[in-house]
């Protein structure tokens, strides 16, 4: 079974030139705008990015009631996330500190809990299928498909939201000098009957599968060839030897290196089955919001093209791909 | 496809090594003890610490590279000994799965006094555990709360049956949190004396440190590698309560619904069940009555199926307690019996399942379910079956 992306929805604080960071960037953000004048107070930043994301991508609006009965049953929620926590933890580790535990207040309580973004998306949608997060650094965003699909694939819903949320930590010293910014982003995925059957309305292309894999260092420090060889064989197998296939690898800056690795295994995997890289000499974007950057690249890329693969490298040396392609063809 | 486990690893408040673990769970006896003088609350909650933890050996290629946090360390010591005793050879553990539970990640990096070397990153267990041991296939980390060990081990088994993997490390840890601690503590909810899930004055959970581990794998690559299979997973259901961030939905017919799911693999009542029941009286009576309904939708009886709540002597092991969960299921498969619950002066009355007592009960029926539930309504339960 393949699958169809049936919407999506995105909030992005875009990088700003040196010196123009500070604390007035968050108001990049209007919780308001997105989730009308009550309800989000208590809140944090990545939950409200999250159901900003997720409810355009689901095309309801923020005071929709929650699905019920066998509708929610089979609706399920995936989250990306790698800093959920990290900024409202510091200011409660103060607080515990300095105050002690009297002076944590109740509804700051949740947020110090990773799933709360997932998990407020899915009080508010009513989905409960499941409500899973993945919290690898960077490749969160896109593992959420691969899950999602896996999960589609296991009848264990019929339609999922895949979500990343993340605030990037402001660390000790304010927001000075950062290389990653806030941004949450969504789509939602249900299974496709059957290729020859039209595509939903609205619909974009489809997702055919993902995969994951970890490429250890050697004694002396260099990724190990033999797991990179063999990731690249398992992603390029995800288009089985198609031609002029668009190939997005996205890391951090601090990445670059091995995520240029990972897009020349790719290729020349590929090129062994018969099939090609429409731009080989592509350059390896940098992922600035964290673990919501591959599904910010998947999701660019599904508006434009049917067929694709997206991948995300993390500095530690996890990759996760996805492939796009067109549902309605076998 | 057949999922069985062919590796069982432990590290908990008993010590290192399932050995161990089992030894104490039998025992009956463990309380906590207050934590570290160093925790940076006023008073020292209980705790049911685990020894500070040796990392085996070096990582390879990470010197000078990222910090190892306390979960870290222990999840090294299970995976070390579920590595072992699974006997995965280095060209096997290229391919191999990675699934980690954990809520907090190595939370103790973020927790350091000073405020100028906190740590953000907590959540790179995975990645440390993977370079470790050079686990090259699918690695991911999941926070479902409470219940993310028993994700990490559904998700290994999903990726085995859907052909992602031939054969997955499922792992779940976590440590002491002065946060995690100190707002329970600020809720009321930590029982000062120690964690007695069965008992009917039970007030409140204890947090424990821990970390296990489980090889999964296919039975047939379980079969050509030689491995000796030592349960096999029968079926495992997923489930949210979309209710509240915190508290589970009254009813527990989501929690149901996941336990009738993984009892569907069985189709057998299962002989005992490893629940998640902590000690929070409300939370212990929601999962109760929703095994007990799923217990007798497939023909069974409540109080014929062993109820067993490891947290009594061992904590609140968080990320790791559905890992555990499994560890024991698949311990009193082995074995044929069930340990007795700790602490218990009064049972509670209102608990429909069996609850074993004074010395381990026999196992009646070759199946054992087990059942994890977590913030934000997240449940999972799995079903596990004898072999051999």
């Amino acid at each position: 079974m393949t699958t169809v992306i049936t919407g999506t929805g995105a909030v992005v604080e875009e990088p700003r030139p040196a010196g123009e960071d500070g604390p007035g960037a968050a108001g990049w953000f209007d919780p308001a705008a997105h989730l009308g004048r009550r309800g989000w107070k208590y809140f944090g930043p990545p939950t409200r990015y999250l159901l900003a994301a997720g409810n355009t991508a689901l095309g309801r609006r923020h005071d929709e009631p929650p699905l019920t009965g066998g509708p929610a049953e089979r609706l399920g929620v995936v989250t990306g996330t790698q800093y959920a926590i990290a900024d409202v933890h510091r200011r409660m580790d103060d607080t515990l500190t300095t105050t002690g535990v009297g002076g944590i207040g109740p509804a700051e309580v949740p947020a110090f809990s990773m799933n709360t973004p997932g998990s407020q998306l899915a009080i508010s949608t009513g989905a409960r299928a499941f409500s899973v997060t993945l919290t690898n650094p960077v490749t969160g965003g896109l593992e959420a498909v691969q899950f999602a699909v896996s999960a589609l694939r296991a009848g264990r819903a019929d339609r999922v939201v895949v979500a990343a949320t993340d605030r990037a930590p402001t660390g000790e010293d304010g927001r000075e000098e950062r290389e990653e910014y806030d941004a949450a982003a969504a789509l939602v995925l249900r299974g496709h009957p059957a290729p020859g059957s039209s595509r939903p309305a609205g619909a974009l292309t489809g997702i055919t599968g993902g995969v994951s894999r970890f490429v250890p260092r050697r004694a002396d420090g260099a990724r190990d060839p033999a797991a990179l060889a063999a990731a690249g064989r398992r992603i390029a197998a995800l288009v089985a030897g198609a031609g002029d296939v668009p190939l997005v690898v996205s890391g951090p800056a601090a990445a670059a290196g091995f995520g240029h690795a990972v897009l020349e295994a790719v290729t020349a995997s590929l090129r062994e089955a018969g099939g090609s890289v429409r731009d080989p000499a592509g350059a390896v974007r940098e992922a600035r919001h964290c673990a919501v950057s591959g599904l910010l690249e998947l999701i660019a890329l599904a508006r434009t093209e049917a067929t694709g693969v997206v991948v995300s490298v993390s500095g530690s040396g996890h990759l996760t791909a996805v492939a796009l392609g067109d549902p309605t063809r076998s | 496809m057949t999922v069985v486990v062919t590796g069982l690893g432990a590290v908990s408040c008993f010590g290192s090594g399932t050995a161990a673990l089992w030894e104490g769970l039998l025992r009956a006896e463990r309380r906590p003890v207050p934590a570290p003088e160093t925790c940076g609350l006023p008073t020292r909650p209980p705790l049911y610490a685990a020894p500070d933890p040796v990392l085996p050996s070096p990582a390879p290629g990470t010197p000078g590279g990222e910090p190892v946090g306390r979960t870290g360390a222990l999840l090294a010591t299970a995976v070390t000994e579920a590595v072992g005793d699974a006997g995965l050879t280095a060209g096997e553990l290229l391919d191999a799965g990675l699934t980690v539970g954990t809520s907090l990640g190595d939370i103790d990096l973020a927790e350091t006094p000073g405020a100028t070397d906190r740590y953000p990153a907590t959540h790179r267990v995975t990645a440390g555990l993977a370079g470790r041991f050079g686990i090259g296939g699918p690695g991911h980390t999941l926070s479902t709360a409470c219940s993310a060990g028993a994700y990490a081990v559904g998700w290994g088994a999903e990726l085995i049956g859907t052909g992602q993997a031939d054969i997955v490390v499922a792992c779940g840890g976590d440590a002491f949190s002065r946060v995690a601690i100190g707002t329970l503590q600020r809720f009321g909810l930590v029982d000062p004396e120690c964690c007695r899930p069965f008992d009917v004055d039970r007030a409140g959970m204890v947090t424990g440190e821990g970390a296990a581990a489980v090889v999964l794998e296919s039975a047939g690559s379980a079969r050509r590698r030689g491995a000796r299979p030592r349960a096999a997973l029968a079926g495992h259901g997923w489930s949210c309560d979309a209710h509240h961030p915190m508290a589970p939905e009254p009813s527990g017919e989501q929690l149901s619904r996941s336990v009738a799911r993984a009892l569907e693999g069985t189709g057998e009542v299962p002989g005992a069940v490893v629940l998640h029941r902590a000690g929070v009286a409300g939370n212990d009576a929601v999962e109760a009555e929703a095994v007990g309904r799923a217990v007798a939708a497939v023909g069974g009886t409540a109080a014929d199926v062993a109820g067993y709540a490891p947290k009594a002597v061992m904590g609140h092991t968080a990320g790791a307690a559905g890992v555990f969960g499994c560890v024991i299921a698949t311990l009193i498969l082995l074995h044929g019996v069930v340990p007795p619950n700790a602490h218990v002066t009064t049972p509670d009355p209102g608990c429909p399942l069996g609850i074993p007592l004074g010395g381990p009960a026999p196992l009646t029926r070759p199946s054992v379910l087990v059942s994890g539930t977590g913030f934000g309504g997240n449940n999972a339960a799995l079903a596990w079956r004898a072999v051999g």
